[in-house]
């Protein structure tokens, strides 16, 4: 269980976010959408303690202002947006210092087993500096992935917590990382995403935190959350939600006012 | 299959340059022993340290004068040179895998020049210290005082130039620019104060050299040196993990801010005893990783080692230069490594022009 409540973050005097509770359960995607501005990237970073906040938040009882970052680390990984990288180093050895740096021993085996789970096999050797954005970014998710690898290790559910995975991929690598996503959910882990796309959430996520102005507006279920009030609300624009046959939700822009 | 044969290409490339990396390490520790006793024999006077050695194991009446000059004075030299040049070296490593950026070099940025202002405290002031505290401390003063002002210099520095982990290179340096320019007006009031005989102690000091080196001045600054050097290797995990950014080296568990404090204390020792003991030599800091980053890739677990091994050899092979280039008199050493420092710096700027927009 991934659990916070009465969140409130101050960032140079203003709140950023203001009394937010959020929970997310293993087995789950659970995705944070919202308009820019909003706060998803602050309560992602608040749950990572990578920002100080008032309040409580818990990751599998692990208090996330107090604990350790070993123990932290051991439970969870993060993917951040923007994540710059000082020296020349292969995609293989950024994978591999994921694993080496803080918790668990390093095996070479892994960090291949990572890179092609990600749809880089073969990419060891290149210079990351070399890479395009998004296979910098499948090279970090990869380096995330490694470091927890089980997701369900001896004492419970480990987690990703995935800051826009899918921002500058491709369709195809899109569907691929969120199925990544998903397979780790499916086999009991718990991952935390902060969104941009509504209809990928919407094929994904099993829940949804939908916030706006630095609060929620609602969290739940999908279809409860993806409603045309509540996210006409939330972007203040008028947005429809529909399906099309079999039953799948898609999100089509519809005017620029609600 | 396909993938199979992919990913163990993946290992293999990783492994490779691991493996290189140690092979280097080998070459390098066997230049570094045999240029230790190739040195023994470069100097002014021409004396052999294998026949001080025969008429040792023979039992013979040994030359006094070969004695003199092998044990007190090239001996220690060589120790020096090897401690300072390691330190140098190391340190560089250290700074740059701290401030997550290749030109983070103690001499460039101001760590060197605000040791020296410790040590140059330490040389004029030191006399007015209760004699009994002076005498207590004897040689230990000056790399003690060097330390205590490399450290503050370093600690001015992050505040400075570093905001939520990230470095700005620009002010990096210009804090460099003004803590040097700082260092040496109060250095010039110093020495306006000084008396003659700390004057000169004080401009050989300043040239850079390795020429006074004595036992009782190496046993002093060595415990430090030795702190930086052998300590670094234990933060290898650490500065890979801050490469990748300072947020994402704690989402791996690593604790940050104490990586970051044992980083600073690791280079003021080894750049403060270092500076203290040699004055000012530039620019190893910044060669030797370059060039091993370059050759044997930025993996700290290699490249810490690799570091205090080349750097030892450069420094040693400079001093040579510096002892034969214009004999029987010598140049300091800090000359020699400015001429051979200079143009390596300024290449790579030519070669990495966007080495400041990182």
């Amino acid at each position: 269980m991934l659990k916070a409540q009465d969140l409130t973050v101050l960032l140079g005097g203003r709140e950023i976010l203001r009394g937010v509770d959020f929970a997310a359960k293993p087995g789950e995607i659970t995705a944070i959408v919202g308009p820019n501005g909003s706060g998803k990237t602050t309560l992602l970073r608040a749950l990572t303690g990578d920002v100080g906040f008032s309040g409580d938040a818990r990751i599998e009882g692990l208090d996330v202002a107090r604990a350790k970052p070993w123990e932290l680390a051991a439970r969870r990984s993060v993917l951040s947006q923007f994540t710059g990288v000082a020296f020349p180093f292969t995609v293989a050895e950024i994978v591999h210092i994921g694993q080496s740096a803080g918790v668990r021993g390093a095996g070479s085996e892994l960090t291949e087993r990572a890179l092609a789970r990600v749809g880089l096999s073969g990419f060891g050797p290149r210079p990351y500096h070399d890479l395009s954005g998004g296979e910098q970014q499948r090279t970090q998710l990869a380096r995330a992935l490694a470091q927890v690898w089980d997701p369900v290790g001896g004492d419970g559910p480990n987690w990703l917590i995935l800051d826009e995975p899918v921002a500058s991929l491709d369709i195809a690598h899109q569907l691929e990382v969120m199925t990544l996503a998903r397979d780790f959910a499916r086999a009991g882990g718990g991952v935390v995403a902060v969104m941009h796309d509504l209809n990928l959430t919407a094929m994904f996520a099993q829940s949804v935190a939908l916030l706006a102005l630095g609060e929620i507006v609602t969290q739940g279920p999908v279809d409860d959350v993806f409603t045309d009030q509540n996210l006409s609300r939330a972007y203040a624009c008028s947005l429809r939600v529909n399906t099309v046959p079999p039953a799948a939700t898609y999100i089509l822009p519809h005017a620029a006012r609600a | 299959m396909v993938a199979l044969a992919d990913t163990t290409a993946a290992s293999r490339a990783m492994t490779d340059r691991g493996q290189l990396a140690r092979w280097v390490m080998l070459g390098l520790a066997a230049a570094l022993i045999l240029l230790c006793g190739f040195s023994l024999f470069v100097g002014a006077t021409g004396v052999s340290p294998v026949a001080l050695m025969i008429d040792l194991i023979a039992g013979r009446d040994i030359d006094l004068r070969a004695r003199v000059v092998i044990m007190d004075i090239r001996l220690p030299r060589l120790a020096l040179g090897l401690l300072v040049g390691a330190s140098l070296a190391v340190s560089g490593v250290v700074m740059q895998g701290l401030f997550r950026n290749p030109l983070a070099d103690p001499g460039l940025v101001g760590v060197s020049a605000g040791a020296g202002l410790g040590a140059i405290l330490a040389i004029v002031l030191g006399g007015l210290l209760p004699s009994a505290l002076g005498a207590a401390m004897g040689y230990a003063l000056v790399p003690i005082a060097a330390f205590v002002g490399g450290w503050l210099s370093v600690m001015a520095l992050y505040t400075v130039a570093t905001r939520g982990g990230h470095t700005s290179v620009a002010t990096m340096l210009l804090a460099g620019i003004a803590l040097a320019a700082l260092v040496g007006a109060v250095s010039g009031i110093l020495i306006y104060l000084a008396d003659d005989a700390q004057l000169r102690t004080l401009t050989f000091w300043g040239l850079g050299s390795l020429a006074g080196a004595t036992w009782g001045k190496v046993l002093a600054a060595a415990p430090l040196m030795l702190i930086g050097i052998v300590g670094a290797p234990l933060l290898a995990r650490g500065l890979n993990g801050l490469a990748l950014g300072e947020a994402t080296a704690r989402h791996m568990g690593l604790d940050v801010q104490r990586l970051k404090r044992l980083a600073v204390l690791l280079v003021a020792a080894a750049v403060g005893a270092a500076v203290a003991v040699s004055g000012g030599i530039g620019f190893v800091g910044i060669v030797v990783p370059h060039l091993l980053r370059l050759s044997t890739g930025p993996d700290h677990r290699f490249l810490l080692i690799n570091a205090a091994l080349l750097g030892a050899i450069i420094l040693i092979v400079a001093d040579m230069i510096a002892r034969v280039i214009v004999a029987p008199a010598e140049l300091p050493i800090g000359i020699v490594m400015a001429i051979i420092g200079g143009p390596f710096f300024l290449w790579i700027l030519l070669r990495r022009r966007g080495i400041l927009e990182m």
